[in-house]
């Protein structure tokens, strides 16, 4: 997996973009969801077997697409009844973006088991080695920071204008 | 109406919670891999095989034939391999054939460089999200559910 630092830097490039576009005030209310769906499969799972290793193989399925989004819907069902569909819509989009970065990375052991536990494939498509991506963490850093600044000065033209 | 969405909701929460639990059994009780403990108990069953799944395992001590691979609470073993490049106390990802006289050989692996580093910067972006969404949301028991804050 990559680390949650790029997981979540990634998430925040990918809102503000379509933030340019179009900026919804009730859907940026619930944003926090977005950035909870992409890390909520690690968070399910890797604080149990780092600290208890053999919870793993009990924990994994929620590091899957089926099982994140079983929590997905779970979470959304707290919410008030209006807003469960847009929950749900926001923690999902934040869970698959987590599945697809981390199908960049390579493994020696199978990691990308999107269909656990029903199938054991391994559906990366591994560009990098683990660990590797650790090394971009400054460039991602660096581009939330222009995206950022990028934004601010476009909120100052819109408010001159 | 509004006491049937509210049972029809608790019945789903029920669903979905019983549906995890269900695919944390089933991992836990099928699964793919053969791991380290399981061969340890069983040699002679194992002899052969390929173990992938250890318990976060550590190189414990290089050998001059090898290394020493340590787990997390669990049992140490010998593998055989060139030690180019390996460095005591970093993490690895590996797997390797087992032998019953209880070492491992023909070992593919990947020395995870930095894995403490990762685990402790990964804390505060999940600290953060986790405390701005204590913050965006609050309790509304009249409408049974969540709503943001209206300072979110």
């Amino acid at each position: 997996m990559p680390d949650l630092v790029t997981h979540t830097a990634v998430a925040h490039l990918l809102r503000r973009s379509i933030d340019l576009k179009k900026y919804s005030r009730a859907d940026s209310r619930l944003r926090v969801l977005f950035y909870l769906g992409t890390i909520l499969p690690d968070i399910l799972t890797r604080p149990w077997y780092i600290l208890f290793p053999s919870t793993h193989d009990w924990t994994l399925p929620f590091h899957t697409p089926i099982g994140a989004l079983l929590i997905c819907a779970l979470l959304a069902l707290f919410f008030e009844s209006r807003l469960q569909k847009r929950a749900f819509a926001w923690l999902a989009s934040g869970t698959v973006l987590h599945f697809l970065l981390d199908g960049l990375q390579r493994q020696v052991v199978d990691n990308n088991l999107w269909l656990y536990p029903f199938s054991w494939k391994d559906f990366g498509y591994g560009f990098l080695w683990a660990g590797e991506i650790m090394r971009f963490i400054p460039v991602t850093l660096g581009l939330v920071v222009l995206l950022e600044i990028g934004m601010a000065f476009r909120r100052k033209a819109d408010r001159a204008r | 109406m509004k006491k049937q969405r509210f049972i029809n909701r608790w019945m789903a929460m029920i669903i979905l919670a019983a549906a995890a639990a269900g695919l944390c059994v089933l991992s836990g009780n099928r699964n793919p891999w053969l791991s380290l403990n399981a061969c340890l108990a069983e040699p002679s069953a194992c002899d052969g095989k390929w173990v992938s799944h250890f318990r976060e395992p550590v190189i414990g001590a290089l050998l001059p034939d090898g290394f020493l691979l340590m787990q997390k609470r669990g049992p140490s073993i010998r593998v055989r391999c060139d030690t180019t490049g390996l460095v005591e106390g970093e993490y690895v990802g590996i797997k390797a054939v087992f032998h019953k006289e209880g070492y491992l050989d023909q070992a593919v692996f990947l020395v995870a460089h930095g894995r403490r580093e990762k685990i402790v910067i990964s804390a505060f972006p999940a600290l953060g999200i986790c405390i701005w969404f204590l913050f965006a949301f609050k309790w509304n028991g009249r409408k049974r559910g969540l709503e943001p804050t209206t300072h979110a």
